[in-house]
């Protein structure tokens, strides 16, 4: 730059420039500051200070003292730094000139100011910023302006760490500079109505400038201008999150800067460019930046108002098109290319004279090389996580085990909704009004699978996994370290719990997996996390309650046992309490849990709850039971397993438990040792029922096994952590359990990669589930019930205990649906057939059939195994005496027989609806085993098949008792041609309608408007819960701070102004 | 808290936690550590030939041996079945109530032809009701299955025979495998197998025969088809094993569940007379003979089959059922795997002449384990020139109530033969079935039966005919004399039905 271009010192005509600066809380170096400002070589320079009230009060001699001319007004509080300078043009009289806005961190050379100037008359520009160098070594480039992508990001010119060597001193345009040191057109500044109230902080400059350049103004850097910068003004204000925040602010930018016609585009781009920064964080050791961006993204709905609203005020100035303000964004992302640039600065770190660039560079390069590890195991877990769901993502998940279609094949989601609306259970016999919350569930949510309601199934294998692994993570912050938690994370993952409960079809299992842990973190949450930490309180409180009641209702909507596991985990943690210590209430929190669970499932599953009270309320929740005598100690201690090697990788784990136990450090011990104690007592509950011991039923062990798991996985965690701070401690006996800990551990990644390789989970290729595929659906010859009489394991479908080792279900007939597993609620029909299965296994009659026959029971299988679960020799013994009590049977037909399973069909069962004839419509107005004994029911029509409650099942009939096989009922109504008939209890339990005449018969059930109610109350209750889970006072509060223009106070002389 | 403060309670932890560990541990000690290994499942095919036994022989039985079950939800009774084509022979199904109501039920008769019919009968309280065996079904065999309404009702059959009318007694339901320990075909008399399958679907039976010289199964019986509700019946030709004094019959069900009787008419080689029984539905190690004779004219052979695979040990304890006589030593007898061995008493020297009470008990060779056979009696006696052949499958238990729907044969020394075979003295009354309930039989209200002990029972002539029940206050086994009828000599044995708790 030549001489004669420089305006001469004290020339009279230079424009004014007024140096705003906002003061708060300033530190040592402030004098050096203020006397950067005073050495300023502009001859035509006012001084405006804007103090906050949380500012020391000698700061104001300070400012007068150095600038006695200066205008300086204190603030009331601290409104934010672009509420503060937004009051700037009120407090100068007159439009000429420039404003400089600085931050109070700032220490410009001599010519600094002068040279913006200069340069602002050169190139004609709105904006104009100077070279921002570091504060302590301004050899060091910090900032020489901005660049920033269509999403908002931002990414500087200059790399981290990078010294000046004049390589970026040439004038050019930026996107953005700083807000540390801007100069301003006065006029631009108030045409634009100053910063944006909604952005106070962190991207003000970013969104200011995006402005500019929509108003059709340039933005320039200036590198002849240097200005040294502190910076740090997040660790400063102390506020909490600042990425979180930052992230908020960006996308709020976007959204109400960025062209109608590019704005999905962008918001689409913002949610890739987020995923990618998580992915791509997690390899570098931060998530953090990924995280805060996805997070920001709900965040936007609260913000649609405000969004609208700005978006109307910036309208006017739009004077350039939307392509031209694209072109001139970074292509593709910034991050990216910042992160791109911050390896590239590590590599030449050593040769860097800079001795901070690798921490003062990009926020991804303040990751440890732990966190880089962890991260990089992170990404990891995510392939593999990947690689073993592929086939089920492709094939969907195998019909094993309890793994089974919502509905049956040819049936949609309207027909869950029917189901739902109409009021009548669907599980078992069916019931009045206790139709399960799953259906409803599923019902709603069938919209975001597109009308995959088929995929119901596989969407639970596959989100189970990394539920149950985030859930993992969370708790493990416990260790304060994101390795510990990680690799607690992982080995909770590793352990053969999910993948067994996949591999044999568990789904309550595999869904105590998924949750515990979060129902475990949200009691350590709002226990609190030290004693001198009361819990969580307010707001806070409420929505740890919410997510307990949340997580517990949707646990006992998919696996009722997870209850009996809660009431486990609660009561270890009670009994830790004179072992492990700490806080009463950190223990008794996970009981006070159970009682929320309790109170959330009776309240958020009404009326399905009903269920939930009934006199076999127990056995419901329980599930399937534990067989004695079907595992040994080592397969308990294999939390399920059968795998010979992962099996003793896993029994060697436990070593582990008593090395870690007697070396963890408290903070995170505590919990390592009160979920040991859990995790022991939900062993030793199962090795009572497995030896008989236990005078109820309890859970089948691989549900009894999640505990376990859980405490192991936190004592791997805490053996990382242990690891982890080898470095910085003396050697000790810490070192070697740690060692040993991790050493015992580490294998158990190996099996459980070798499963993952299946793609499957290692699920039988043949199902039990196609071997029944033969039974008949809607059969033309009437609609049956399905009686499945087995081990309790190997029966698909929820079962009644007969022995310890031979229970039974009952489904409709066709293929097995979300509706058996369900355990119906007790009614008459269920007492009868309960009845009748115990004289058929007890060899009591061999006219088990004409028992069974109004209860439209057609079939009896009697699974024998189902290519996973193997029964021990006595349940083989019962099945098998099972089979020989139906092969002796007089009216049972032996129709399949293999290895797997045995069918047998009984010959005289009705259809489900059917119109008996006069003897046995006789028959059916009384009651009694030794009448259906005694009697031979014949059938004289079955008027349809492949009833629809909730429809109006249409069929031809005629005279004698209209018999339907269902639980009895005065909601259901029968209307042969135009009378109707009233319903009458047959055989003492089911349905009928005396018919006198042939005729077209009508047959529906009336639903009673109390039940559609309660079922709105629930929906409401829903959407209650899921409102405190998502803690709305965190966006209300937003919402305010964004809306509300901030009250700027100035204390002092209002006539103490800045007149150009 | 202190770092040493937690550093013990993380100790304490550690050592609750492996305490914990071990409790489980010492809780399971009984299994293996591999569950799945922990008990033994009998092999299929013990469990298929029904010879798995748990100490239970009513589940050794499969559940089908003649006895009266209180509780179960109704009573179906199959009978073995009579000859179908001879006019000279008949038979009826006698239906005891024992309670005061009317009970109901159905009979249904099957046939070789597979034309099953039903038919609804009724029985008044605290009476018997006799239905025609037969009716108008014509077959070579006619076997039944009586369904009572409720299970209060007791049914036998008994067959009139030109040479001697015979009671047998209906098994309570099908089972995969039967045996005859005794057939007999010397002399061409009459040997005739019958197979009922009351179900609906068809049953697929192997049947092996063993005489002396070993077992034989045909290829034409093997995988032989009995089809759902019909009879089947093989006779000594059938089985290729004519003129035979030894002969065995094992019939297995690899499908489905059958019931076998057996109808046996003795034409010379020693043997005179008829008989009609239920095969035995399974094996035993134990069985009770609560009479046995010694005398001159009196030729009594125990005939052991052992169908399983393994030799048997079979010890024989006589208890003479006099308190003077003396008991001889046991006899220890090897029984071969799937051979027949026969023991006469005349053969036993130490055996004074007289009455006497019999246990079987089959072990092992080595004595260690027991081992499940078939025994049955055979007993032929010179009568004023006549001969009389009397077949028994006898108890394979005690009880302390016995019944006997078709009564026993009256004004004969030995109507009932009551062996106490515990140790503890027991008191027994007998009654016989009348219209207000239980009618004691005089000089029988209760006698008191001393330990390895046998009371005879002479029953007065007013009660022929009529239901017995025998009751004891301790476990006793009865057995009766059944009159041939007509004009002929002697009485035949019969077993008596007893009750199970």
């Amino acid at each position: 730059m030549s001489d004669a271009q420089q305006l001469p010192v004290g020339h009279s005509e230079a424009p004014p420039v007024v140096v705003a600066m906002v003061v708060h809380e300033p530190g040592p170096w402030f004098g050096e500051v203020l006397d950067a400002l005073a050495n300023q070589d502009y001859p035509n320079l006012r001084h405006l200070f804007l103090v906050t009230g949380t500012t020391v009060a000698g700061v104001h001699d300070v400012l007068r003292g150095k600038f006695p001319r200066a205008t300086v007004r204190t603030v009331e509080g601290n409104p934010g730094f672009a509420p503060l300078v937004n009051q700037v043009p009120a407090l100068v009289e007159g439009e000429a000139g420039f404003f400089c806005i600085v931050h109070d961190d700032v220490a410009p050379a001599p010519d600094a100011v002068r040279r913006l100037v200069e340069e602002a008359f050169r190139s004609n520009a709105a904006v104009v910023g100077p070279k921002l160098v570091e504060w302590n070594d301004p050899g060091v480039l910090q900032h020489v302006g901005l660049l920033v992508d269509r999403v908002g990001e931002v990414v500087d010119v200059v790399d981290p760490g990078e010294r000046d060597q004049e390589q970026h001193d040439a004038v050019r345009d930026v996107f953005a500079v700083p807000s540390a040191f801007l100069l301003v057109r006065n006029d631009l500044f108030r045409e634009l109505g100053g910063l944006s109230p909604s952005v106070p902080f962190f991207g003000e400059d970013v969104e200011f400038c995006w402005r500019v350049h929509l108003a059709g103004a340039r933005v320039i850097v200036n590198p002849a201008s240097v200005v040294r910068h502190r910076g740090g003004f997040a660790q400063r204000s102390q506020i909490s999150h600042p990425e979180f925040r930052a992230a908020r602010h960006r996308l709020r930018t976007v959204v109400t800067l960025t062209h109608g016609s590019r704005l999905v585009r962008a918001l689409v781009a913002f949610v890739v460019v987020g995923i990618v920064d998580l992915v791509v964080g997690a390899l570098n050791g931060s998530t953090r930046a990924g995280i805060a961006a996805l997070r920001a993204i709900p965040n936007l709905l609260a913000e649609i108002p405000l969004i609208r609203s700005r978006r109307k005020v910036v309208a006017p100035m739009r004077r350039v098109g939307a392509r031209e303000i694209a072109a001139l964004q970074v292509r593709g992302s910034a991050r990216v290319a910042g992160w791109l640039r911050h390896r590239r600065a590590l590599r030449e770190a050593s040769t860097s004279e800079h001795p901070g660039v690798a921490e003062s560079g990009a926020p991804t390069g303040d990751a440890p090389p732990s966190s880089r590890a962890a991260g990089f195991a992170i990404v990891a877990a995510i392939v593999v996580w990947l690689v073993a769901v592929r086939d089920v993502v492709l094939d969907g998940i195998a019909n094993v085990g309890r793994f089974v279609p919502v509905v049956a094949p040819g049936e949609s989601w309207s027909d869950v909704v029917r189901i739902v609306w109409s009021g009548w259970s669907p599980v078992g016999f069916g019931d009045a009004g206790t139709v399960p919350s799953w259906f409803a569930t599923v019902a709603l949510g069938a919209g975001a699978l597109l009308g995959r309601i088929d995929a119901v199934a596989s969407l639970i294998v596959i989100a189970s996994l990394p539920l149950g692994a985030i859930g993992m993570w969370r708790l493990g912050g416990i260790f304060d370290s994101l390795r510990a938690r990680t690799f607690g994370a992982l080995a909770y993952v590793a352990l053969p719990v999910a993948a067994s409960a996949v591999a044999a079809g568990r789904t309550e299992a595999l869904v105590v997996w998924a949750l515990l842990p979060w129902i475990v973190d949200f009691a350590r949450r709002w226990s609190g996390t030290d004693d001198a930490d009361d819990g969580a309180l307010g707001a806070r409180r409420t929505q740890l309650v919410g997510s307990i009641a949340l997580v517990g209702a949707v646990g006992i909507l998919l696996a009722p046992s997870f209850v009996v596991v809660l009431v486990v985990v609660a009561v270890g943690a009670l009994a830790s309490w004179p072992i492990v210590g700490g806080a009463f209430r950190r223990a008794g929190h996970p009981a006070a849990s159970v009682a929320i669970v309790v109170v959330a499932g009776l309240v958020m599953h009404f009326p399905w709850s009903r269920r939930f009270v009934a006199g076999d309320a127990w056995s419901f929740f329980v599930g399937t039971p534990s067989v004695p005598g079907s595992h040994g100690f080592l397969d308990l201690l294999a939390l399920g397993t059968g795998s010979t090697l992962w099996r003793w990788f896993v029994v060697v784990a436990y070593a582990a438990v008593p090395l870690v136990l007697a070396t963890v450090d408290r903070r995170a011990g505590e919990w390592v040792a009160r979920m040991s104690v859990v995790g022991a007592l939900a062993l030793v509950v199962s090795a009572l029922a497995q030896a008989g011991r236990v005078p109820i039923a309890v859970p089948e062990p691989l549900v009894l096994a999640v505990p376990v798991a859980l405490a192991l996985a936190l004592v791997v965690g805490a053996a990382a952590r242990g690891l982890e701070g080898l470095r910085r401690r003396a050697f000790s006996l810490g070192h070697v359990a740690a060692w040993l800990a991790a050493v015992v551990c580490v294998p158990l990644v190996v099996p459980a990669l070798v499963t993952a390789a299946d793609g499957r989970f290692d699920q039988p290729r043949t199902t039990l589930a196609s071997l029944l595929a033969q039974l008949p659906h809607d059969p033309p010859e009437g609609d049956h019930s399905v009686v499945y009489l087995g081990d309790p394991r190997v029966l698909p479908l929820a079962s009644r205990r007969l022995t310890d080792h031979l229970s039974f279900g009952i489904a409709a007939d066709g293929p097995l649906t979300a509706a058996a597993q369900y355990l119906p609620r007790r009614t008459l029909m269920d007492e009868a057939l309960e009845r009748d299965v115990r004289a058929l296994v007890e060899g009591r009659s061999l006219r088990v059939g004409r028992l069974l026959a109004p209860l439209a029971v057609r079939y009896v299988v009697v699974p024998l195994r189902d290519g996973i679960t193997r029964p021990n020799a006595q349940s083989q013994l019962e099945s098998r005496r099972a089979i020989d009590a139906l092969s002796a049977q007089l009216d049972f037909r032996r129709i399949y027989t293999s290895t797997d399973v045995v069918i047998f069909e009984n010959s005289v069962a009705l259809a489900l609806v059917s119109v008996l004839d006069e003897k046995s419509s006789l028959a059916s107005a009384q009651a009694g085993d030794e009448l259906l004994l005694a009697a031979d029911l014949a059938v004289t029509r079955v008027p349809f098949s492949g009833m629809r409650v909730g429809e109006r099942n249409v069929g031809e009939t005629s005279p004698g008792a209209f018999h339907v096989a269902v639980p009895f009922s005065d909601r259901w109504t029968l209307r042969v041609d135009d009378a109707e008939v009233a319903p009458r209890v047959a055989f003492g339990m089911s349905t009928a309608f005396d018919a006198p005449l042939a005729g077209t018969a009508t047959l529906t059930y009336d639903t009673p408007f109390t039940y559609r109610a309660a079922l709105v109350v629930q929906f409401a209750v829903w959407l209650a819960v899921l409102v405190a889970c998502l803690n709305p006072s965190r966006f209300r509060g937003r919402v305010r701070a964004a809306r509300i223009l901030p009250v700027v106070a100035l204390r002092g002389d209002d006539d103490d102004r800045v007149v150009l | 808290m202190s770092t040493f403060g937690w550093r013990l309670r993380g100790l304490l932890a550690a050592a609750v936690v492996v305490a914990i560990g071990a409790t489980s541990a010492w809780v399971l000690r009984d299994t293996t550590l591999d569950g799945t290994q922990s008990a033994t499942l009998p092999s299929d095919s013990a469990a298929e030939s029904g010879l798995e036994s748990d100490g239970d022989p009513g589940v050794a039985f499969g559940g089908v041996v003649p006895e009266y079950r209180s509780g179960a939800v109704a009573r179906a009774w199959f009978c073995p079945g009579i000859p179908g084509r001879d006019r000279s022979i008949t038979g009826e199904i006698v239906v005891t109530n024992p309670t005061e109501n009317p009970i109901g039920g159905s009979l249904t008769r099957f046939s070789v032809d597979g034309t099953a019919r039903s038919e609804r009968f009724t029985v008044a309280g605290r009476s018997t009701q006799r239905l025609d065996a037969r009716g108008n079904v014509s077959s070579r065999f006619v076997s039944s299955l009586v369904e009572i309404d409720g299970s209060d009702a007791i049914v036998e059959q008994r067959t009139f025979h030109r040479a001697g009318n015979a009671v047998a007694q209906c098994a309570v339901g099908p089972a995969a495998s039967w045996f005859i320990a005794d057939g007999f075909s010397g002399a061409d008399s009459l040997f005739d197998v019958v197979i009922t399958n009351p179900a609906l679907d068809p049953a697929i039976v192997d049947v092996a025969f063993t005489t002396a010289a070993g077992e034989r199964s045909p290829q034409a019986l093997k995988g032989f088809v009995i089809p759902g509700r019909s009879v089947r019946v093989l006779d000594a030709g059938d089985l290729d094993a004519r003129n035979e004094t030894i002969l065995a019959v094992s019939v297995r069900a690899t499908v489905g569940r059958i019931v076998v009787g057996r109808s046996q008419h003795y034409l010379g080689r020693g043997r005179l007379g008829y008989t009609m029984a239920l095969a035995a539905a399974g094996a035993s190690s134990r069985w009770y003979f609560a009479s046995g004779e010694k005398g001159d004219g009196i030729d009594e052979q125990f005939v052991l089959y052992n169908p399983g695979n393994d030799d048997a040990q079979v010890t024989l304890i006589i208890t003479p059922t006099s308190r003077s006589a003396e008991a001889p030593d046991p006899v220890v007898l090897t029984a071969p795997a799937r051979r027949v061995t026969t023991y006469s008493t005349a053969q036993m020297s130490a055996l004074k002449p007289g009455t006497y009470a019999v246990i079987f008990g089959a072990t092992s060779v080595l004595g260690d384990t027991t081992r499940d056979v078939v025994v049955e009696r055979v007993t032929t006696r010179r009568i004023d020139g006549t001969t009389v052949t009397t077949v028994l499958l006898p108890a394979t238990r005690p009880a302390t109530q016995w019944l006997a729907p078709a009564g026993a044969a009256t004004t004969v020394d030995a109507g009932l033969v009551i062996f106490n075979p515990g140790g503890e003295p027991a008191t027994v009354a007998v009654a016989a079935l009348g219209p207000a309930g239980d009618v004691p039989v005089a000089g029988y209200e209760s006698i008191v039966i001393a330990p390895s002990t046998a009371a005879n029972v002479t029953l007065p002539a007013d009660l022929d005919g009529r239901a017995l029940r025998i009751t004891s206050g301790a476990p006793v086994v009865v057995e009766r004399a059944i009159a041939r009828g007509g004009t002929l000599r002697g009485v035949a044995a019969a077993p008596l039905l007893p009750v199970v708790p």
